[in-house]
């Protein structure tokens, strides 16, 4: 035992000696290996934090929050005086919250909330935090407002004075204390909140932990008509934003797959550049055992040091992005709660496992039996994905086996570009040229050396096309369904039906039609839903698209009937004729389905009816206001004037048409934010695989090259040479990587998006985009060769 | 000590069968040097490798040091490699490692706790003592092949094989790496049996061999 002990370190120091001659192949797999973790950190993260968002963006306790006491469904807040009565009633362990928006007087927001200051500032989360990993409030009173420090610059102006914020009564200014990880909502005492928006002793919500069933029972009592009690952890919150969380796992799909070629790569790179070294030791006497255990060593060392790196970079990446995510969620879901991505040690262990993985896949595929049995195991994996390819095609129903189908087509490809690619190269091409011969047999015989690199850009430029198709198709379809849902002219913004001014609207010689806009939020079998109405009769729903193609009638609407969206058909099941019961709180409104309409971007159920029938039931509704349209020869802008000075209206709650469109198209695109970016982080990876793998080619080439060069080939003939290989080889690939985006393409539409989402939408192709994608790649691609094929040419032919 | 019994190889290239080595008989005394000479092709690399345990015969018998090569699996193969003396044509030095390094690594393979108490001397009757933190890439080939012969002899084998040291050497570094090899095993006493293919250096040594079609002339 003490002579293999000491027969490994021998071996370890000569490796380390290596890296130390090294440095550079040392930097690569540090890199090549850390990357792959950031990767898996970063996406893997961002899904993580939406799992235990809640305890760790709130918090204002120590206490893990179990349930919360929120305003009844269509009022904004609830009254203080029931935090008092819950306390008479003996239940202390409830924290009353306000939250609300300051605005400064260049227009920048700030979202504060109030609470107990006192017990928040106790906190054991924040003490743990504020000693070590962030900066620490400088100076607290109860009038402090504690920001977080990336907000600095909205707060305060070029010269360093601090912005003052537009207060409803004038109130004094507060004091402005910085400090890090606050995150997006800013705090300060609940009695400065309710002094700062003028609350008037209202809340926000009641923050409930450690509550026994006999106070959820008291509670309950307590509360009603008032308020209504919600579990913590089935808030609406989960359902409307597990589309988009879903959203990312896709995406980590492809992360998992090219991070772990990415180590696979890396893993090759050092061994075949240890190659001779391996062979050397072996030679002067070191035993098999201690070379692959001393090298196991090396590798579970280096696999836990890149994981710890690379999970630092993935938390530096999820961090990057999360104000996207929150923007996301903020917008398109209207929720009020904020991530906060922190360091996870589970990532570490899960960037460990990955690497650890790729080890073992690369240690068993070295063993002799694997490489005997090779061809029955392509077959038999090529078999396996077939049929699962099928079943899924005919078979999908929940959103995993459509990631699942996304998978499959992606081994599909996996296994039969290479082959089909060394048949390409195979095929016999006439040339006289020996340099060109050269090109051509070097080219067939390294290809199995730049398969790892083949498949990560494969993988990557294929989900790059794959997602620009559905982006592309989402655009488009999101454009026609706005132009035809937003046809009125001119928006005017409004908190309640005046029936004068839309009487009188409605009888000016310039309006062709007014319609207006109400909204009642509540729950259709516990899915979140909303029911709506903009007029008094069909006239009023002609813009919206029914899914049958035909036009919205009187009939929709005869014997209690009402239009529900194509989500309510696909994601939550209900068909034509079924009846739905719309609930609010403890009212509710029941109607019979008469047709579906399209509804893009929405992830709740929607229900569409007359304004009569919503206003003659009991439901809390918000009013949006009305919707005008115009006759053909009348003027936008002299409309809007008129409006302005003959009916006194606000300029600001009057949005012309392009606006209005332009607002909703930049919600839908912040959805794609973090998609591009995660995106365009793989397709990176993919070229630093590619990078690797010249690197490890070279140590193979380095003694034809040599004969080439002493046979009287020019340095800059082989720099050009092996350059064209890359490119083609590259530009092969990438013409693969075209019909495996478009199938990812379809799946994503026909499959994805409609399991997950509820949506249908039309493939839609961007030729002209999708071919500057393939370019940029294969030139960005030769760039990225030219250094390792620069060193690889730039040989003298004395170095023989 | 060397026996070697009708020892036969070959190599089979698809169907075909090539006999490499033709019932080889050898006997070499403790302590005595043999150079083993034959044209390129006649299977005297083969038959020197199939000494050192880098290869296995087919049938015979191979006996070093009265350990049976023939009757060795791959590990025992392995540390009985650790314990001779291998020279190489193209020296075979780990490139990371420095001079010294590589000199020291197959002592320190053996006796990992003693100190090499030979190595000064050594490397100053091999002229190396300025040399000892370079790197192999910065010395010339006689130099890299004395680095080689400093590790082979540092590790106090009793026997050394040497696979045409001279190779890559002119006339007049051929003659003082062969005489300088030959003069240190005689002081210590080793065995050395060496392949080339120059006749004119088999002045240096007790028994000369020659390989034709291999068979022993």
């Amino acid at each position: 035992m003490a002579v293999l002990s000491n027969e490994i370190k021998l071996i370890l120091a000569t490796h380390f000696s290596f890296y130390r001659r090294h440095p550079w192949l040392m930097v690569l797999f540090f890199l090549g290996f850390s990357l792959g973790s950031a990767l898996l950190t970063a996406i893997s993260g961002l899904n993580q934090e939406a799992n235990t968002r809640y305890q760790n963006s709130s918090a204002l306790i120590n206490n893990p929050v179990s349930h919360l006491i929120k305003p009844l469904t269509g009022k904004y807040y609830i009254d203080g005086q029931l935090w008092v009565t819950l306390r008479q009633h003996g239940v202390v362990n409830a924290q009353p919250v306000l939250r609300g928006r300051l605005k400064t007087k260049e227009g920048k927001t700030l979202a504060i909330q109030g609470v107990n200051s006192l017990l928040w500032l106790n906190k054991t989360q924040y003490k743990q935090r504020g000693g070590n990993a962030g900066k620490a409030p400088s100076s607290l009173s109860l009038s402090t407002l504690l920001v977080d420090s990336q907000f600095k610059e909205r707060l305060y102006t070029k010269d360093g004075a601090q912005a003052p914020f537009l207060l409803p009564k004038g109130q004094k200014q507060p004091d402005i204390s910085l400090a890090d990880e606050i995150g997006l909502w800013a705090i300060t005492d609940i009695a400065n909140a309710d002094y700062l928006l003028d609350g008037n002793g209202q809340l926000s919500f009641i923050e409930l932990s450690h509550v026994t069933e006999q106070q959820l029972a008291k509670i309950k009592q307590l509360i009603t008509g008032k308020a209504q009690l919600i579990d913590a952890e089935q808030q609406e919150f989960d359902v409307l934003s597990k589309a988009f969380f879903f959203n990312l796992t896709a995406l980590a799909m492809l992360g998992y797959i090219v991070a772990a070629f990415l180590s696979f790569n890396a893993i090759k790179l050092t061994l075949t550049a240890r190659n001779k070294l391996l062979k050397q030791m072996q030679l002067l006497g070191c035993t098999t055992l201690s070379i692959q255990l001393s090298l196991a060593i090396e590798l579970v060392i280096v696999s836990l040091c890149t994981a710890l790196l690379g999970t630092f970079g993935g938390y530096l990446i999820a961090n990057g992005l999360v104000l996207d995510v929150n923007r996301t969620l903020v917008n398109l879901y209207q929720l009020d709660k904020s991530l906060i991505i922190h360091w996870q040690w589970s990532n570490v262990l899960l960037g460990f496992a990955l690497n650890t993985s790729a080890l073992v896949v690369i240690l068993f595929s070295q063993t002799k039996q694997v490489a005997n049995k090779g061809e029955y195991m392509f077959y038999g994996l090529l078999a396996l994905t077939f049929a699962s390819l099928l079943w899924l095609l005919n078979y999908a129903t929940n959103d995993y086996q459509a990631l699942l189908l996304c998978f499959t087509l992606l081994m599909l490809f996996i296994l039969l570009v290479p082959k089909a690619l060394l048949a390409v190269v195979s095929l016999p091409v006439r040339v006289t040229d020996p340099l060109k011969q050269w090109l051509h047999a070097d080219t067939r015989f390294h290809l199995k050396d730049l398969h790892i690199a083949i498949i990560a850009i494969l993988v990557a430029l294929g989900s790059a096309i794959g997602m620009q198709i559905m982006v592309k198709s989402f655009s488009h379809t999101l454009n026609a369904h706005l132009e035809k849902q937003l046809s009125a002219d001119i928006y005017l913004r409004s908190n309640t039906i005046d029936s004068k001014l839309r009487l009188a609207l409605s009888n000016l010689p310039e309006v062709e039609k007014l319609s207006i806009y109400m909204e009642s939020d509540g729950k259709v079998s516990n899915v979140p839903a909303n029911l709506s109405s903009l007029g008094a009769n069909a006239e009023h729903y002609q813009h919206i698209s029914l899914t049958s193609g035909l036009a919205i009638t009187e009939d929709n609407f005869t014997a209690n009937g009402c239009l529900a969206n194509e989500q309510s058909k696909i994601k939550f099941g209900y068909s034509l004729n079924n009846s739905v019961v719309f609930k609010q709180n403890l009212n509710t409104y029941s109607c019979r389905i008469t047709g579906f309409f399209y509804d893009y971007g929405n992830p709740r159920m929607s229900l569409l009816t007359l304004e009569e029938r919503q206003r003659a039931s009991a439901l809390n509704r918000n009013v949006f206001g009305y919707s005008i349209r115009l006759k053909s020869n009348i003027s936008v802008a002299a409309f809007s004037e008129r409006l302005i000075n003959e009916f006194k209206q606000d300029s600001t709650k009057i949005l012309p048409n392009k606006r209005f469109k332009k607002i909703a198209n930049e919600l839908f695109e912040d959805t794609f934010v973090v998609t591009k970016a995660l995106n365009g982080f793989i397709l990176a990876i993919a070229l630093l695989s590619l990078c690797t793998s010249l690197l490890s080619l070279s140590v193979n080439q380095l003694k034809q090259l040599t004969i080439l060069r002493n046979l009287g080939v020019t340095q800059q003939q082989l720099l050009t040479m092996k350059l064209l290989q890359t490119a083609g080889v590259v530009m092969f690939t990438a013409l693969f990587a075209v019909p495996l985006g478009f199938a990812l393409g379809f799946a994503l539409l026909k499959f994805v998006m409609p399991i997950a989402f509820g949506w249908t939408i039309h493939f839609s192709l961007d030729l002209a985009s999708l071919l500057v994608t393939c370019f940029t790649l294969v030139v960005v691609s030769v760039l990225c060769a030219y250094l390792p094929i620069r060193k690889l040419t730039n040989l003298e032919a004395k170095e023989l | 000590m060397i026996e070697v019994k009708d020892l036969c190889f070959s190599r089979t290239d698809g169907e075909n069968k090539q006999n490499i080595l033709n019932r080889l008989d050898l006997s070499v005394p403790a302590a005595q040097h043999l150079a083993l000479l034959g044209d390129s092709g006649s299977g005297k690399t083969t038959f020197l490798h199939i000494l050192a345990g880098l290869l296995q015969a087919d049938s015979g018998l191979v006996s070093v040091n009265n350990q049976k090569l023939s009757l060795c699996n791959e590990n025992e193969l392995t540390l009985y490699r650790r314990k001779i003396g291998l020279i190489f044509q193209h020296y075979q030095l780990l490139d990371c490692l420095t001079v010294q390094q590589n000199i020291l690594f197959q002592h320190k393979l053996n006796f990992p706790t003693q100190t090499a108490n030979e190595l000064e001397h050594l490397v100053n009757e091999l002229g190396l003592e300025n040399k000892l933190d370079a790197l192999p890439e910065q010395l010339s080939g006689g130099e890299q092949q004395r680095v080689g012969i400093a590790r082979a002899l540092l590790n106090k084998p009793q026997i050394i094989f040497a696979d045409e040291p001279t190779g890559n050497l002119d006339r007049k570094r051929s003659h003082q790496v062969v005489k300088l090899l030959t003069g240190l095993c005689s002081e210590r006493k080793i065995n050395l049996v060496m392949v080339t293919h120059s006749n004119q250096l088999t002045d240096y040594f007790d028994q000369v061999k020659i390989l034709r079609d291999g068979c022993f002339e």
